[in-house]
């Protein structure tokens, strides 16, 4: 094997948290990037990954330490290091890509500096050199020439996303370092940005000549994109070593389990054609006036039918309307044209009083469970919300319903009087499962309620709808932009773009045989990757 | 910078109606309230008994205080929109012009004040970011919180006694030359800076949290370059936007140290009219005072707007460039 | 709304490590714990009479029988002091429900019913903000006389507008979170959710302006006192002895020194004790 660029032995990393108080992160760790290699260190939320990550370029906050072990960077330790060194590694050496390009970038100074910096932080060169340099490096990372011009006299706010990330990419190759090391470098992108960028990345490093040390939750990138795989939990790695070792035959119980959570999905149990539908959407439109912006078309003239008993996947990326559409759905908000039918009633006639009376049969799981729950209110005051609100039952009885659906979601009874701070992003997800389910509504809006949780975790909160479903005949709206989530329990598909419906059917149709362009890349993207994306 | 214009004559149509509530509230308060006015402000002077009826209205027919509130209101209203502060109910003289002759010195020694607080905040919310030390970190950053204890009236006797009457360097009192402007502008300048420093710290700690500050440190840069460089342009909205807070505190504040230290200006003016319940200088002054929080707050807003390129152009100009070469988006 | 990839923020948002966070509180509290106490029970700390003017003794240095030492008139300074303390707490109390309850209201109002109220409450703040404090308090003095109480109030109404955006702030943050959302697709009717969901998680932050705001009462009423705008028949204002004790500045400094440090360490204990109340829940 070649020389090692990055050799990182008996690594142990803490927070300070208080006068003597530390918290250990990562305990004895060590990894191996090899010369020309790209190697893909995969771990949930919480793993410190992104810990370990920072500290190779010593990009810790002042509280964080580096308790034992060393970081040799192609022969130097770099926890030897003074600061002033360890300046002139940084940028000059290693290269770092960070997570999220909207906040990455110093929203004042405009882009051609900001890359300009990179260089001359490290080396002289007169401003001509410099600018030649710069408009090289961001043609290097996908900028075509001819907008050279607009893009470095450009502030960052001014920029997409994907464009932030190619221009975060180029500073990181600035002054051609050793080690690229990329933290996340696609999370917040849309998953068919985040393809075309990672491509090029890879390029760019075959290319140069150098490594990449990339950091990421998502198995099937690492899968896609690196000779070596590394998997970390709980500050510890697990397992290490090439591509098809790790993924084909892992030997950790962890990775094990990792590999499992992505296997194709199940899917759920058929329904008749001919059952009642629950929701009906009619040529809808919503439109969003802002001040001295002009109208803005959310929703653009939408029609589907969720029957009784099944799901139907409405899936679009970040932007396509797929959340003001489940608003609408739910009465909250009203449509510009066309019609909400919810159980052969258009909301359009109802008083308001009727209006929430009907909530009783339509309930909603949100995408974010660290803002859908009341934070001053104990679980059992959330599930029991509902029953509240319609004045089902007695006290005593209202708890007895609290406690069975909580143990319907598979929560521990005794988390009834725990607060939802005390929970994990998983089982709040379940709380607002139990909530919805509370008074036995006919359908439920989910708005992207995995999208948020680890992976391993979203099988689980996933498996539990499909057995509500069977168990409860509740319909379902699933909102997601990603195919994978959406093929463990749709029956029904629809794919939404700018506000319209580009295609829509059957499950089996969508994902055997897609019609429209759209879908085809969505799916080529989305199967594939399974990056997170922006809702 | 076309676009910076209706924001910022709005900003100023907003201004001059909050001045103009300002006055009114005044106006409430002194005219209307606490009922009669001539009566308080005779009884002030000579006893009540020594007044007949008669005198008492036609007193009242000179100062312009007969007919309804309403009345009153709308004179003294149309007055203001020519500059007319109305006069002295003690001394009869235009309370417009009163103000003028104190206000230089006054505002001579705000502007000190002003100097002192900013520039000693901006070295001691560096300073503080800037060290890596905990326990360093943790006392200059309790300096502000100590600072915000000290008024006016508690620092400047100390002052004097240590640097006066102490040490002999400075004098205690008198509004003539440099040398006196020291100690004033210092026990002014305590609590304005105090709270310029507490927020500056908290904005500069918060921008060196963000993203964009790792991505200068990714690139090479030190801690001070990266916090002056990078930072501080971001952190000064939240310090920006105390601007008029900043103003008040030092008016006030004017009024206590020019009595600490026994100067002329508008706090010698303002004191003697409540003393004197001469309601119209009393009103002058307040104005006065509304009137400089006001534009102060208008000079920071339009601050801010000039330092963020996003609200320079707030629409998103022609996005998406298109990109070709492998594409990106 | 961006997705929020839970636990993402490995790195702990904390602002830097605790220093003795105990030991700061401790000695605050009991700072504070010892004004509120020489306030309420003077009679505990002294026995002498603060009105008790005995022309032989004045200006006396600190001793045995008068620990502070005596004022110009021959008064024990500790007996002034210590009554006096009374007056600061009574007024800054005072000071303080007006502006949280007036405050609280407002604000209240304001985010909660939104449009023209909020209009109307949030221009009369400003009117209010635009008089520097100080001013404000002066014009209200000119209108309705001096004393203790008169500078409570206006103090208090003085700090109405900070208090009022706060819960405006709050309340308009609830009012637009998910959770309320969630609430009203349950079906919770909307008297429901403002009082079950938007007031509980509103009132907090307000509430812990309570120590900000009497620390601030406290410096105010010292400042009026100096001005010799407070008297009170319970005793001379903090502020007021220290303008005394200008006076004597030459011939007895004690009289200065202790009451200005005395207002300080109390003033920064009360405040220094609000501002950890917020690091520990931020």
């Amino acid at each position: 094997m070649s020389e090692s660029i990055l050799e990182i032995t008996d690594l142990s990393l803490s927070y300070v948290t208080g006068l003597r108080a530390r918290r250990r992160v990562v305990h004895g760790v060590s990894l191996t990037v090899p010369a020309r290699s790209v190697v893909a260190l995969v771990g949930e939320s919480g793993s410190g990954k992104s810990t370990l990550a920072h500290a190779i370029a010593r990009l810790l906050p002042p509280a964080g330490r580096i308790d034992g072990g060393s970081i040799r960077l192609g022969g130097t330790d770099l926890t030897a290091l003074s600061e002033s060194a360890m300046r002139a590694v940084r940028g000059k050496r290693i290269g770092f890509v960070p997570q999220d390009p909207m906040t990455s970038l110093n929203p004042t100074h405009r882009i051609g500096a900001q890359v300009g910096e990179a260089i001359s932080l490290h080396e002289r060169c007169t401003p001509e050199e410099r600018e030649t340099r710069v408009r090289a490096l961001l043609q290097d990372a996908g900028f075509a020439p001819e907008n050279l011009d607009r893009v470095l006299a450009a502030f960052p706010h001014e920029l997409s996303g994907g464009m932030l990330q190619r221009v975060l990419i180029a500073l990181a190759f600035a002054c051609g370092p050793e080690l690229i090391v990329a933290d996340e470098p696609t999370s917040a992108l849309d998953v068919t940005v985040a393809t075309r960028v990672l491509d090029h990345l890879q390029e760019l490093v075959a290319r140069n000549g150098c490594s990449l040390l990339i950091i990421t939750h998502d198995l099937v990138l690492a899968a896609r994109r690196a000779d070596r795989v590394a998997v970390m939990t709980n500050g510890e790695i697990v397992e290490q070593g090439p591509r098809e070792q790790v993924l084909d035959g892992p030997t950790h119980p962890y990775t094990r389990a990792l590999v499992a959570a992505r296997a194709p999905a199940r899917v759920s149990a058929e329904v008749p054609a001919d059952a009642a539908p629950v929701l009906e959407l009619h040529d809808l439109t919503k439109t969003f006036v802002a001040r001295g912006r002009g109208e803005f078309r959310a929703v653009d003239g939408l029609s589907l039918t969720v029957r009784a008993g099944a799901t139907y996947g409405l899936v679009g990326e970040s932007g396509s309307g797929k959340s003001t559409t489940a608003r609408l759905a739910l009465g909250l908000v009203d449509p510009t044209a066309g019609r909400v039918v919810l159980r052969g009633r258009d909301l359009a006639d109802l008083s308001r009083g009727e209006r929430r009376e009907l909530r009783r049969h339509v309930q909603v799981v949100y995408q974010n469970p660290y803002r859908s729950l009341d934070p001053r209110m104990t679980v059992e005051r959330i599930v029991a919300e509902p029953l509240r609100a319609f004045g089902v039952g007695t006290r005593t009885e209202q708890r007895a319903v609290v406690r069975d659906l909580v143990d319907r979601v598979g929560l521990p009874s005794h988390l009834v009087r725990s607060r939802p701070h005390e929970l994990s992003g998983g089982q709040r997800q379940r709380v607002a499962i139990a909530r919805a389910i509370a008074l036995s509504p006919e359908l439920v809006v989910c708005d992207e309620p995995v999208s948020a949780l680890d992976a391993s975790v979203q099988r689980q909160v996933l498996d539990l709808l499909v057995e509500i479903q069977r168990d409860l005949g509740v319909a379902y709206l699933f909102i997601s932009h990603d195919l994978a989530v959406v093929r463990h329990l749709a029956h029904t598909v629809g794919v939404m773009r700018g506000g319209r419906l580009v295609e829509a059917g059957l499950a089996e149709q969508i994902f055997g045989a897609p019609q429209h362009e759209y879908t085809r890349e969505l799916l080529a993207a989305g199967l594939g990757e399974g990056d997170r994306a922006v809702a | 910078m076309r676009s910076l214009l209706r924001p910022t004559l709005r900003r100023a149509l907003q201004a001059v109606v909050t001045v103009w509530a300002a006055y009114t509230l005044t106006f409430l308060l002194l005219n209307v309230l606490p009922g009669d006015a001539v009566l308080a402000r005779v009884g002030a002077d000579t006893g009540l008994d020594e007044i007949s009826p008669e005198q008492l209205e036609e007193l009242r027919r000179s100062m312009g205080l007969d007919g309804s509130p309403v009345t009153q209101y709308l004179d003294r209203l149309s007055a203001l929109l020519t500059g007319d502060l109305g006069d002295s109910m003690r001394t009869g003289a235009p309370v417009a012009t009163t103000i003028t002759d104190a206000l230089p010195a006054t505002l001579g020694l705000a502007a000190a004040g002003f100097v002192v607080a900013v520039v000693g905040a901006a070295v001691l919310a560096v300073v503080t970011v800037r060290t890596r030390s905990v326990w360093l970190r943790g006392l200059l950053g309790s300096l502000p919180g100590l600072g915000l204890g000290l008024p006016a009236y508690i620092i400047g006797p100390l002052l004097i006694m240590v640097f006066s009457f102490g040490l002999r360097l400075l004098p205690a009192a008198g509004s003539g030359g440099p040398e006196a402007l020291v100690l004033p502008a210092v026990t002014l300048a305590v609590v304005p800076g105090a709270m310029i420093a507490q927020i500056l710290v908290s904005s500069l700690e918060h921008a060196l949290a963000q993203p964009y500050a790792t991505t200068a440190v990714a690139k090479g840069a030190g801690r001070l370059r990266t916090i002056l460089v990078h930072c501080l342009r971001n952190a000064l909205p939240p310090a920006l936007a105390m601007a008029g807070v900043v103003v008040g505190t030092l008016l006030a504040g004017s009024v206590l140290v020019e009595t600490i230290y026994s100067r002329a200006g508008l706090g010698r003016v303002m004191l003697d009219a409540v003393n004197n319940v001469d309601l119209t200088v009393v009103q002058g002054v307040a104005l006065v005072g509304a009137v400089a929080v006001v534009v102060a707050n208008l000079a920071a807003d339009l601050g801010t707007r000039l330092l963020d390129p996003r609200g320079r152009a707030p629409r998103r100009v022609a996005p998406v460039v298109p990109v070709a070469v492998g594409s990106a988006s | 709304m961006t997705a929020v990839v839970v636990g993402t923020a490995e790195v702990p948002r904390r602002r830097g490590p605790a220093l003795p966070i105990r030991a700061d509180l401790l000695v605050s509290g009991v700072i504070v714990a010892l004004f509120v106490l020489v306030a309420i029970a003077p009679g505990l700390f002294t026995a002498a009479d603060p009105q008790l003017a005995v022309p032989e003794e004045k200006l006396f240095a600190p001793s045995a029988g008068h620990p502070f030492g005596t004022d110009q008139i021959g008064r024990d300074q500790f007996a002034r002091m210590v009554h006096g303390a009374g007056v600061s707490l009574w007024a800054g109390l005072l000071s303080i429900v007006v502006s949280l309850g007036v405050g609280g209201l407002l604000g209240l109002v304001a985010g909660y019913v939104g449009r023209a109220a909020d209009t109307f409450l949030m221009r009369l703040c400003d009117a209010i903000l635009a008089i520097p404090g100080l001013l404000f308090a002066l014009t209200w003095i000119a209108a309705f006389g001096a004393g203790a109480r008169s500078v409570a109030v206006a103090v208090g109404i003085a700090g109405v507008p900070t208090v009022a955006r706060i819960m405006r702030a709050e309340v308009q943050r609830t009012r637009t979170s998910v959770y309320v959302e969630a609430a009203l697709a349950c079906g919770v009717r909307p008297a429901g959710v403002l009082f079950g969901h938007v007031l509980p998680n509103s009132w907090r932050p307000v509430l812990a302006l309570a120590p900000l705001e009497f620390g601030q009462a406290l410096l105010a009423m010292g400042a009026l006192g100096y001005l010799g705008f407070s008297d009170s028949t319970e005793g001379p204002e903090w502020g007021a002895l220290i303008a005394q004790g200008q006076t004597y500045l030459v011939v007895a400094p004690w009289l200065l020194f202790i009451p200005a440090l005395s207002l300080a360490v109390v003033v920064i204990a009360v405040t220094h004790l609000s501002s950890l109340r917020n690091g520990r829940h931020a």
